[in-house]
């Protein structure tokens, strides 16, 4: 299927990851790519095409701005989350509750958090 | 810029502002993903994810914008559809994998022997180290070149050199067995102490033959081949340290051998014979001391493992060396074991292999034509699932999906039959055949068969892959480019085809004018069959030469045979080369040492092999021990010595056997037409012949010339008259001479046969693909056809247009093949006889028999053509 509007709900989840990494802190590529493969596990793994062309509609989109690289060793551009971004990330993450709320509902998910 | 930016070639897919703006940060990205990716996992992880990487940098080169997370979704949704297409086109599917199969299973069969015989680890220890090294002939051009030795120089080179690690002997042995059915002939090899140390193989069963086995008293030992093992003695296991009584002495078993191929028989000139019977088992040398002090007799031969990283060539030089001055004057010849045992069939295999690699290419050329003309028939398919979503690298990626499928069902088909024939392949090719490993569907030739699915796979799926990558959407191809795949196609199979044909009709050439050689002597009704006396009954001349004789006449006077002989060997077998001392005459004062062929045949040898008398005469019974030695010689000897009746000979053989009971010096009495020695398609070598009346012989071959119809028949008859003569006598391996040219001819004639066969498929296919694209061309002009005929063109001309368009396209395709043809044929020119591979009249009539094919293909549809009626042309269209 064409990928629709960056930024309408529901994200997809290479865009939702992305956000998710920069909430607390502004990080250049790899670092992106290697804090979601550690929070979520191993579940999801980017790869390097995967994340930047997220990151160029993201852009172009508003949601994340472009930094200036530090001086020194690390010449990579790194990437904060911009207040349209945190407020889609919210908004999908409300989205998502909501989903697990209807899914406990209809008990296919327990109350503890992570599992079947 | 630093080094890891200037390799990241692969950016360049990228749109160029993506690239600019994107471009290092995402190569930086990769490189420390690989890094991780190692450090965690090992290459096998670094390749799993630059295979991800990969997939979703080609994702984004198309679009600009990433793959979706999860992209194998689709794979199975792909299958199924694939599934559907394939019932829906059952003529095609079934046309494509029965094409693909049968391919595939030619190639693998193909490179299956190929690889056994020639690449793939024999069963000694580092094989590559192994060498057979022969005496070499002094000059340049001496024939033969390279010949069996002797057992001092073989002391010599063992305990004086330093080139190899470890050197034996080997040479033939054949002994009655005593089993219970009576007195068996069984061949085999006595090798020195270290031969099987030297090979580097170990036992089945038991222990290897060791040194201390040639230590004088030691006990008498045997080791048994796995054949005769398994034939002799059920392969039970208890048969190691029983006795057997070998040419009347007990031998007791110590050890049974793997199936492998062994240098065991050395025939002269400097070739080791291989079939079964000659591998059955193995006795250590008996006398290896006098052995080693002998520098006559010219019977062995040599098998070395190389010291450390010591090459041939600096072997051969350290033992040319050491080259003895005189008559003894020899050097070496060190050649690599492998290359020495298959010499002969590795161009015919390689041969085989590259055609069954044509008819490939040829299968795939033809199913890709098909796919170009059924292209535009799916446009509607196509449409359809863009319609239901589905973009055109996704349509592609399809496609992919059901032309894999189509060839992995034709490699399913295919290499189990592949596996089937190679297994059964041993038992269908001539016993001589060096099948140096067992052939099967090993690593190498699995992978050849799947690169072969693989292959064709590709040029099925090239086209519509191509079209729709390249369009975006479904664009109507255009007849032009249609057309001109399509004729580019169709002429690669002809050329293709072309150069098989030629190959095919030179080695079928070359074949018929090998068979048209004159042999020298006449091989119609002719049997042969080894006789061996016992040792013990004949120990002096004179009785060996009575029953010689008294052999030949029992023979002789049986009512079925027209004549009978007894020599050493027959003429297609002959392996005795011995230095020939002409002695100095008044008009020649001073000796001259030759090399030739020295031939034991009783009297009447000449009259029954109709071997032509040129000058002089031939032996009479007359001549034995005591008289004077007489010889006579060959016309290939006095070309190259000079007139030679009334001349002396010195030739030691006799005399070296039997004592002085046997002549040393012989008088040429006369001179005979040629015979060919080894094989029809090798010229005639001098040759002495002495009569068995003086030289007598232990064992030999029969000869015996039936009165009429198959010389099978006398076997049992000409044994029971031997048996009658002396009861303890073997007689074994009675075969028609003409059985053993027809083993010799083996190799040529079955890759005439095969290489004909190939050509033949690809000559159908080919012409198919003619018929096919011209049929396609006039359904797609009708309306053109019409109009014309309608304004009044008469059909012949529309119809002769079309064939035009036919040999225009064969005539393409025929001139590239000729051009292959004449490149790949100088490969083959060593093999052939009597034709060469840039033959101007040969490549002229394949050229014209393929056009006239071509043309042929062509005239249904430009039939059709002709009588297009132009008024339903022009309506239908």
């Amino acid at each position: 299927m064409p990928p629709g509007p960056v930024d309408s709900l529901p994200l997809t989840v290479p865009v939702f990851q992305i956000l998710l990494a920069l909430a607390d802190a502004p990080r250049h590529g790899y670092a992106i790519i290697r804090e979601i493969e550690e929070r979520t596990d191993g579940e999801v793994r980017l790869t390097a095409s995967t994340l930047y062309g997220a990151v160029a509609r993201m852009l172009e989109a508003g949601l994340i701005e472009e930094l200036e690289p530090k001086r020194g060793r690390e010449r990579r551009r790194p990437y904060r989350i911009a207040p349209a971004g945190r407020a889609l990330a919210r908004r999908e993450a409300a989205r998502l509750a909501r989903a697990a709320a209807w899914a406990r509902g209809k008990r296919l998910l327990s109350r503890t958090p992570g599992g079947e | 810029m630093d080094p890891e930016r200037r390799r990241a070639w692969w950016l360049r897919l990228l749109p160029a502002a993506f690239r600019r703006r994107f471009g290092d940060d995402l190569a930086d990205a990769v490189h420390d993903l690989r890094v991780a990716a190692r450090a965690s996992g090992g290459r096998r992880a670094e390749f799993r994810y630059l295979a991800r990487e990969a997939r979703d940098l080609m994702s984004l080169a198309r679009t600009g914008r990433g793959a979706p997370a999860v992209p194998w979704r689709g794979l199975v949704g792909d299958v199924r559809w694939g599934v559907r297409m394939a019932v829906r086109r059952p003529g095609w599917t079934a046309t494509a994998v029965l094409t693909i199969a049968g391919a595939v299973a030619t190639l693998t069969t193909a490179q299956g022997v190929a690889s056994a015989v020639l690449w793939r680890p024999l069963p000694f220890a580092n094989a590559s180290r192994l060498v057979l090294v022969w005496e070499g002939a002094p000059g340049p051009g001496a024939s033969p070149e390279a010949f069996r030795v002797t057992g001092a120089r073989f002391a010599d080179w063992r305990d004086d050199t330093h080139a190899f690690a470890s050197l034996a002997l080997f040479g033939a042995a054949a002994f009655p067995l005593e089993t219970d059915d009576g007195v068996q002939n069984v061949r085999g090899a006595r090798v020195s102490g270290a031969y099987f140390q030297t090979l580097g193989i170990g036992p089945v069963l038991g222990r290897v033959l060791l040194p201390e086995d040639e230590r004088p008293g030691a006990e008498r030992v045997v080791v048994l081949s796995y054949e005769f093992w398994q034939s002799a003695f059920g392969g039970r296991r208890d048969v190691i340290g029983r006795l057997i009584r070998l040419g009347g002495e007990p031998s007791r078993i110590v050890g049974v051998m793997p199936r492998a191929v062994y240098p065991a028989w050395p025939v002269n000139p400097a070739v080791v014979t291989i079939d079964a019977d000659a591998r059955q088992l193995w006795v250590p040398l008996a006398n290896p001391s006098t052995i080693e002090l002998n520098g006559r007799a010219h019977v062995f031969g040599v098998v070395g493992r190389l010291r450390g990283s010591t090459t041939m060539a600096q072997a051969q030089a350290e033992l040319d060396a050491r080259a003895g001055s005189g008559i003894d004057r020899h050097g070496a010849r060190v050649r690599p074991l492998r290359n020495e045992i298959v010499g002969a069939v590795r161009l015919p295999l390689l041969v085989l292999l590259v055609s069954s690699i044509a008819v490939l290419l040829v299968a795939g050329a033809n199913l890709a034509a098909l796919e170009v003309a059924q292209f535009d028939a799916r446009r509607d398919e196509f449409a359809t699932r863009m319609a239901l979503g589905a973009g055109a690298a996704r349509l592609a990626r399809q496609i992919a999906v059901e032309t894999g499928m189509l060839a992995a069902a034709g490699a399913v088909v295919g290499i189990p039959v592949a596996g089937a024939a190679l297994a059964r392949l041993p038992g269908w090719l001539p016993a001589a055949f060096p099948m140096m490993t067992t052939p099967a569907l090993h690593g190498g030739t699995l992978a050849a068969g799947a690169g072969a699915a693989a292959l064709l796979a590709v040029s099925v799926a090239a086209w519509p892959v191509w079209r729709l990558w390249r369009g975006g959407t479904v664009r109507p191809v255009t007849a032009r480019a249609r057309a001109t795949a399509s004729r580019v196609l169709i002429a690669a199979q002809v050329s293709v085809t072309t150069a098989l044909v030629v190959a095919a009709a030179l080695l079928v050439t070359s074949l018929t004018h090998v068979r048209a050689q004159q042999a020298g002597f006449t091989m119609a009704r002719v049997l042969v069959a080894s006789v061996s006396l016992p040792e013990d009954r004949y120990r002096d001349p004179s009785s060996t030469a009575s029953v010689d004789a008294g052999l030949v006449e029992a023979v002789a006077a049986r009512a079925d045979v027209a004549g009978a002989a007894f020599a050493y060997d027959t003429p297609l077998t002959a392996n005795w080369i011995e230095w020939v001392t002409i002695v100095g005459a008044p008009a020649d004062p001073s000796d001259r040492h030759r090399q030739a062929q020295l031939r034991i045949v009783s009297p009447g040898y000449f009259r029954v092999l109709q071997v032509r008398v040129l000058d002089g005469r031939t032996f009479t019974t007359s001549e034995g021990l005591g008289a004077q030695g007489v010889a006579v010689v060959n016309a290939a000897f006095e070309r190259a010595n000079g007139a030679s009746i009334g001349r002396r000979l010195r030739i030691g053989a006799a005399r070296a056997t039997w004592g002085a009971a046997a002549p040393d010096s012989f008088v040429v009495i006369g001179e005979v037409a040629d015979e060919r020695f080894r094989g029809l398609d090798q010229p005639s070598q001098p040759a002495v012949y002495v009569s068995t009346r003086q030289f007598p012989l232990l064992d030999g071959m029969l000869i015996a010339v039936a009165r009429q119809g198959e010389p099978d028949a006398l076997a049992p008859e000409v044994r029971a008259a031997v048996r009658r003569v002396e009861a303890r006598a073997t007689f074994d391996h009675a075969r028609p001479l003409a059985g053993i040219l027809a083993d010799q001819l083996a190799p040529r004639r079955i890759t005439a046969r095969v290489v004909t066969a190939f050509s033949a498929g690809a000559l159908a296919l080919a012409l198919l693909g003619v018929y096919g694209l011209l049929r396609l061309l006039v359904v797609e002009r009708r309306r053109e056809i019409g109009i014309r005929i309608a304004l009044g063109a008469p059909p012949g001309r529309v119809a002769r247009g079309i064939l035009v368009e036919a040999c225009a396209i064969a005539g393409g395709g025929v001139a590239a093949g000729l051009v292959i043809a004449v490149a790949a044929g100088r490969a083959l020119d060593a093999w052939l006889f009597g034709v060469s591979s840039a033959n101007p009249a040969l490549l002229t009539s394949v050229a014209a028999a393929l056009l006239a094919a071509s043309v042929a293909a062509a005239l249904p549809p430009a039939r059709r053509a002709a009588r297009t009626d132009p008024v339903a042309a022009m309506r239908n269209s």
